[in-house]
């Protein structure tokens, strides 16, 4: 394991009376691409303040390399930010812009410009140095915003939602570039996102905050294989969860059919031992395979087409499950070789996956 | 940090509030002689609504709304047309309008007054043309310059009226058959009646209570609300300073009356409106 | 015939528009010219002369009341500028919009108010107030500092709207920026905030000093209280109201015409200039 660099210890934070944070703890760990994601309104602006030194927590530490760093002051934290409208400043060309960082360390001036010149070029921005940054675009100002951030070469880049303005096509580019730059640098590198898409396809690890809550921290897979609740199951990607009976630590039945699987012994979620236990099994849209009924077979589960949906690569499905727990599933299947299944047919459903996630109908939402 | 708006709020509640409030009590004084606030009647202001003054005063709000309206008149073809102008063309002609209200009141009066005094340029030519007004010491004359020295304040706001009406709206009207006139009618002056009257107030109100042009162009001959409060606080009479507190007063209420009429009437115009939509969609 | 239609609108609107400038011009363009008059009657014409000029400008009386008027227009533009600037940084910073807009409406009541009731409401409290209360402890306040209180008002009217409308582009965001890279908060003042207010402060002294100079209400109604004191355009009444009218008056209108027009034209040019320097379309007037 490479060393921590960042830590919290139950932070929690309120504003006007009402809780922000509840008693968050996690670590970032020196140079990966850690992601913070959640809904709007959860907490994570509120965080990366906290992080940064703007606001104080009102309760909980924070180590920074392994010292108390909850009280120090913005401008002596090793951290910049990118803001996510960028917070330029307009008066100042591109140059002067990156090189403010440099300037308030007081760094000799050949230092300055070599400096930014090598941030420019990282960011592919070093023939607009002399131009005004209220002439640039968008990508440009966010390209301008992340060579600032970087110049003074801190341990920690913050990111603020800094591609939420852009367009997708660029978002999509520039996703690549900051994964692609946090390689080259080195550098440790904090994301803040409501985008579950960015984060997996940037991040090393990801936390999911939920209304102030850590959810759960973890990597982009095992967030997607092994949720560790409900709401990070259907957060992230989409989930069909099928009325199921816990039967032992790690077994669990289909209530509609004779599927069993095997759980996860990550399986967060901690049960009074009084088996069997009613709930749920999560089963992702690629985690079964369509059949068109021929026969009655009991040991499957089956369905009604509702919906179909051709989306290039994969037709989705919605299908309405049969028996006694009706609920709209959403299945998706290879398109190579498919052959199409009408809507109103009758389908039986196989479930592919070797082992999921059970969650127990105390907590269903 | 949180002093820093305490030094503006205090000059201005010295310099602004704390007159008006002093206007109020001095106004309210029984007799001229009285420089300090001793007792309360209202004497001064049944003075003032009574002849001649309240004709005084309500001649005055005549002719300012009048002319007001003139000026609102004049200005809003040439400042419409310019807003819908390409934008380097626009600046020019706008600047062309704007410059006049930098150049200073009392001289651009002076002139004015100058080139239409019965000697003057203007109206010797005027007369050669068998036009003989009497533009000088006379009600008109005062009415007329009343529009000539205001004009140039009605330009800036109506242009930022005009400016915010959206192209395709006009279009859309003009696809669907609308008329210029009935463009006017239907979208232009509803979408832009407040600003209309906020620009309309801005000329009005400073007008009221003009001194300059009545004394320098009515030559004395014309009394207007202005040129009795004057007379009351510098005149070559005795000064009666209760009197021309509440003479003031009476401006201000004045003001203050033709300002929430049109509230009144725009509040009126946007319910009635409203009902009728609201009537017409019933079934 | 539609074609039609609309280039008759274009050329009517073109002629209405170019009357107007002529009625708008016309006259001060006259006077100016009379400034040059050789004749010794205000509107004579005899000859191209600069002799009006020569004995102008050697005038004293003319040349105390342009003192006075540069005078207290420095003196009241500098006072507005200052509390101008404070209050619109207190206002931008202000959480509660609603506190904030109590407050701009406060600060816009200069605007609004006739300027004769601003004046006489000025003579009423500088007389019986002011003027006693500060010979009570010894500060006498003349005509002068009392017209410059006056001018002070009505300047920091408009020097608070332009400088508010000014902060409104300034993203406060930019100063955290600026801290979390290092910078100390006179840094941020001096580096970030200051720079960027620059075109602000100078199209708010330039109009403040232009209100100031074309002032005539209040330095008419204050002036008499106390010692006399002749401001220009107070000059320019006074001569107008005497008999014998020479040509000396159209060259101190003149005079006063170019100076505050250049002030006005100034400051309205810098309130288009936003933060970086270049032209916005954008008025912050």
């Amino acid at each position: 394991m490479s060393e921590t660099l960042l830590s919290l210890q139950s932070i929690s934070a309120s504003m006007a009376g009402r809780e922000i944070l509840k008693s968050v703890s996690m670590e970032v760990r020196l140079g990966e691409f850690f992601s913070l994601l959640g809904p709007s309104g959860c907490g994570k602006t509120t965080l990366l303040r906290i992080i940064a030194g703007f606001l104080q927590p009102n309760q909980g530490k924070l180590l920074w390399c392994g010292s108390d760093a909850t009280h120090l002051p913005p401008q002596r934290r090793d951290l910049n930010l990118v803001f996510q409208n960028y917070a330029l400043f307009p008066h100042l060309n591109v140059f002067e812009n990156v090189a403010f960082g440099l300037r308030m360390q007081k760094l000799p001036e050949d230092l300055v410009v070599s400096r930014v010149a090598e941030a420019l070029s990282l960011v592919r921005m070093n023939q607009h140095a002399r131009r005004r940054v209220t002439e640039l675009s968008g990508g440009q100002q966010q390209r301008v915003a992340l060579a600032r951030a970087v110049a003074p070469r801190p341990k920690l880049v913050l990111l603020d939602e800094p591609l939420g303005a852009l367009d997708l096509q660029l978002r999509k580019e520039m996703q690549w570039e900051l994964k692609t730059l946090q390689r080259q640098l080195g550098m440790t590198f904090l994301y803040v996102t409501h985008d579950q898409e960015e984060a997996f396809a940037m991040s090393d690890r990801i936390a999911i905050l939920n209304a102030g809550r850590l959810e759960q921290v973890a990597s982009p897979e095992e967030l997607y294989s092994r949720p560790a609740s409900r709401f990070v199951a259907q957060f992230i990607g989409t989930a069909n969860f099928i009325p199921a009976e816990k039967t032992s630590l790690d077994h669990a039945r289909c209530l509609n059919s004779n599927h069993h699987f095997l759980l996860h012994e990550t399986n967060a979620e901690v049960l009074p031992e009084n088996y069997p236990i009613n709930g749920d099994i999560l089963v992702r849209p690629e985690q079964i395979i369509l059949k068109k009924k021929q026969t009655e077979e009991l040991k499957s589960l089956s369905g009604v087409i509702q919906m179909r949906q051709f989306l290039g690569a994969t037709v989705r499905y919605h299908v309405e499950l049969q028996g006694n727990h009706k609920r709209t599933l959403t299945i998706d299947q290879s398109s190579a070789g498919h052959e199409p299944i009408a809507t109103g047919e009758h389908v039986s459903m196989l479930i592919i996956n070797p082992s999921s996630s059970f969650f127990s109908e105390s907590r269903l939402t | 940090m949180k002093w820093w708006g305490l030094p503006a709020k205090i000059w201005m509640s010295c310099f602004i509030l704390l007159p008006f409030l002093w206007l109020v009590l001095l106004s309210l004084q029984p007799t001229a002689a009285s420089t300090s606030i001793t007792t309360f009647d209202l004497h001064q202001f049944s003075r003032a609504l009574t002849p001649p003054y309240s004709n005084i005063i309500i001649d005055s709000v005549a002719m300012s709304f009048l002319a007001a309206l003139t000026v609102l008149a004049i200005a809003v073809p040439v400042t419409w047309s310019i807003s819908r102008m390409p934008s380097k063309k626009k600046n020019l002609w706008l600047a062309l309008f704007t410059i006049p209200l930098g150049l200073n009141f009392v001289v651009r009066i002076y002139a004015w007054f100058v080139l239409f005094r019965p000697e003057g340029i203007f109206s010797r030519a005027l007369r050669g043309f068998g036009l003989d007004f009497a533009f000088v010491s006379s009600q008109f004359g005062v009415f007329v310059g009343l529009i000539y020295g205001y004009l140039p304040i009605m330009f800036l706001p109506l242009y930022s009226v005009f400016e915010k009406m959206e192209r395709s709206q006009l279009e859309a009207a003009q696809d669907l058959g609308a008329s210029t006139l009935q463009r006017w009618w239907h979208i232009i002056i509803p979408e832009t009646r407040s600003g209309l009257f906020a620009s309309f107030l801005f000329v009005f109100v400073p007008m009221l209570g003009e001194y300059l042009i009545p004394r320098m162009i009515g030559g004395g001959l014309v009394a207007t609300l202005g040129t009795q409060i004057e007379g009351q606080f510098l005149g070559s009479g005795r000064p009666n300073w209760p009197f021309g507190a509440a003479l003031s007063i009476c401006l201000l209420v004045a003001a203050a009356a033709v300002l929430s009429s049109s509230f009144i009437l725009l509040s009126r115009q946007k319910s009635e409106k409203s009902a009728r939509w609201s009537i017409a969609h019933l079934d | 015939m539609v074609n039609r239609t609309s280039r008759l609108k274009k050329i009517g609107i073109l002629v209405w528009s170019i009357l107007l400038l002529f009625i708008l011009y016309c006259p001060v363009l006259f006077l100016v010219v009379f400034g040059f008059n050789a004749s010794s009657y205000a509107l004579r014409w005899e000859g191209f002369s600069l002799r009006w000029y020569e004995k102008t400008l050697e005038n004293p009386e003319m040349l105390s009341a342009l003192f006075n008027s540069i005078m207290v227009a420095t003196v009241s533009t500098c006072f507005a500028v200052v509390i101008g600037f404070l209050y619109a940084l207190w206002s931008h910073r202000q959480q509660n919009k609603k506190i904030a807009a109590a407050g701009d409406s406060l600060m816009s009541l200069p605007l609004f108010m006739p300027e004769i009731v601003i004046a006489i409401g000025l003579l009423v409290v500088v007389s019986q107030i002011f003027r006693p209360a500060a010979s009570n402890i010894g500060i006498p306040l003349d005509s002068m500092g009392s017209i410059i209180l006056g001018h002070t008002t009505l300047a920091l009217g408009y020097a608070a709207l332009v400088l508010r409308n000014r902060f409104k582009c300034y993203d406060l965001q930019q100063e955290l920026a600026a801290i979390d890279l290092g910078a100390t908060p006179r840094q941020v003042f001096f580096r970030v905030m200051l720079p960027q207010l620059v075109p602000g402060f100078a199209a708010a002294s330039c109009l403040s000093f232009a209100v100031s100079l074309d002032d005539f209400y209040v330095s008419y109604f204050l002036s008499t209280g106390g010692s006399s004191l002749q401001t220009l355009p107070i000059y320019i009444w006074s001569l107008q109201g005497r008999r014998a009218m020479t040509p000396e008056i159209n060259v101190v209108s003149s005079l006063l015409l170019f100076i505050a027009a250049f002030f006005f034209a100034a400051g309205l040019l810098l309130s288009r200039i936003d933060a970086t320097g270049k032209q916005s379309g954008k008025d912050h007037l």
